[in-house]
């Protein structure tokens, strides 16, 4: 392993424990403060009457926030490490080198997993805004978003482990 | 109209323009071509045609835009009013940076491409 | 039996100190406001569920707590004075308002009308009960249906509350007010509403 891939690599290492450390927050604060976060009862709300089902737009914000930080860490290293083609092609190789191995790809099906969500609930926000949507249209646009997340991540994935499986 | 009217709008406007932008990017990066193959030589080809210097400035631009309004958002939930500061300036310095750092690359690149 | 019962129960048998409030016991006073396994629901129209064992119970969340149930409502309503929450009449009128029964104004208006300041929806907001200086779902849909009513003269101050650091910008969607209001009410509408509203000044 070359210097410029292990300056990679600790750099990519801050930008997951940054991503883990923001969900943290997240996550904590919706149990602490705002009378979410609760997974268990969510989960059995989720199989009832349409005002409990409620909650899933709840956790669709959450994985919203932290799906879009998450994007956005990456987006910080992506940055600097496509900039390194202006310094040299070879030590952009170099580096670069390391997207297609194993790990690197499994990473980025889980940014494309975060890419699919965000977007699609984004759009679906969009949506609630110019429609005036209210929960219950609003909900149904999110078991769309949640269905085609699904669909899009296991397609590209596939695509994106192909090579090495 | 207030500032944050317009942060609201330019959130929206920039998400609608990324989800096109973002879709193409990572399409075309991982799903079109295979991730190992976009070396060195496949920026240099890439780099040489207008509409992709276009589209990779825009999508700079609009990512690092939208991102970063996310995150200050995020600050003004999670950090009291009066200790906000700090936060939102280094937000805007990293930023400005990247964004400095991501044109002036494509900007040069593209030049030498064409030159 | 509801939750109420269940807690004036407990006090009776077995633990007199249990600290917790209402008043009405008809859903009208706002009162007895809590979370039952996280969800904010007033104790005096909540049935207890009947299909496990043990159940939870918070007081409400984003208040200062004082003791086992009970909080301190102040910042609520200090939240709710901020949008000028009373209806501030034109100068100079001469004739009596006319507002008709099937107006859109009126029904725009009555769908919003019942808040008995429960703070349910203040509990239920992902972000109300954060940074603590989110004015809140009851205090926007307060302001909506002064701002949509066409006698009031203060609207602008309250579109200025809206459009604050305070106001419509920190609603992130998560539609725990609307699911959640023991009156039916929608603070979700009232917020698109001023959204809507602040495009268009």
């Amino acid at each position: 392993m070359s210097a410029a891939q292990g300056v990679f690599l600790g750099a990519f290492t801050v930008v997951v424990l940054a991503v883990v450390g923001f969900a943290a927050v997240v996550l904590v604060s919706a149990r602490r403060i705002d009378g979410g976060g609760f997974v268990g009862v969510a989960l059995r709300r989720m199989a009832r009457s349409r005002r409990e089902r409620a909650e899933a737009a709840r956790w669709a914000f959450y994985a919203h926030r932290i799906s879009g930080f998450g994007i956005f860490a990456f987006l910080c290293l992506h940055v600097v490490d496509v900039s390194l083609y202006a310094v040299s092609p070879s030590l952009y190789d170099d580096v670069h080198a390391l997207y297609g191995t194993a790990p690197m790809r499994v990473f980025e099906c889980a940014l494309l997993v975060a890419i699919c969500f965000h977007t699609l609930n984004g759009l679906r926000l969009l949506a609630v805004d110019v429609a005036d949507l209210g929960l219950t249209a609003s909900l149904r646009l999110l078991g769309g978003v949640a269905s085609l997340t699904v669909v899009a991540a296991v397609a590209g994935s596939a695509v994106i482990l192909g090579p090495v499986t | 109209m207030s500032g944050r009217t317009l942060a609201y709008l330019v959130v929206r406007l920039t998400g609608l323009l990324l989800a096109v932008l973002v879709t193409g990017h990572f399409a075309v990066t991982h799903i079109v071509h295979d991730v190992s193959t976009t070396d060195a030589s496949f920026v240099a080809h890439r780099w040489s045609s207008v509409l992709w210097v276009v589209w990779d400035g825009l999508l700079l631009a609009c990512a690092l835009v939208h991102g970063a309004s996310g995150v200050w958002v995020a600050v003004d939930d999670y950090v009291d009013v009066r200790r906000r500061r700090p936060w939102r300036s280094v937000l805007v310095a990293v930023t400005t940076l990247l964004f400095a750092l991501g044109a002036v690359v494509l900007v040069v690149s593209a030049a030498r491409s064409a030159g | 039996m509801m939750v109420l019962d269940l807690l004036l129960a407990i006090q009776r048998e077995h633990d007199a100190c249990i600290g917790f409030r209402f008043s009405c016991r008809v859903a009208m006073c706002g009162t007895c406001t809590l979370r039952l396994d996280g969800r904010s629901v007033l104790a005096c129209q909540t049935p207890v569920p009947q299909d496990r064992d043990t159940v939870r119970l918070d007081p409400v969340a984003g208040l200062p707590v004082l003791r086992d149930l009970v909080v301190d409502t102040a910042p609520f309503w200090r939240e709710w004075a901020k949008v000028t929450p009373y209806l501030v009449p034109h100068d100079g009128l001469t004739e009596p308002a006319v507002v008709t029964p099937d107006s859109d104004e009126r029904r725009l208006i009555d769908a919003s009308l019942d808040c008995i300041g429960c703070a349910a929806c203040y509990s239920s907001c992902a972000v109300a009960a954060g940074s603590r200086d989110f004015v809140g779902p009851a205090a926007l849909n307060r302001a909506m249906v002064l701002v949509a009513d066409s006698r009031d003269a203060a609207a602008e101050q309250r579109l200025a509350v809206a459009d604050g650091a305070g106001g419509v910008d920190r609603c992130h969607y998560v539609y725990g007010c609307s699911a959640v209001c023991p009156k039916g009410l929608d603070p979700a509408a009232a917020i698109r509403y001023l959204r809507k509203s602040r495009l268009k000044s």
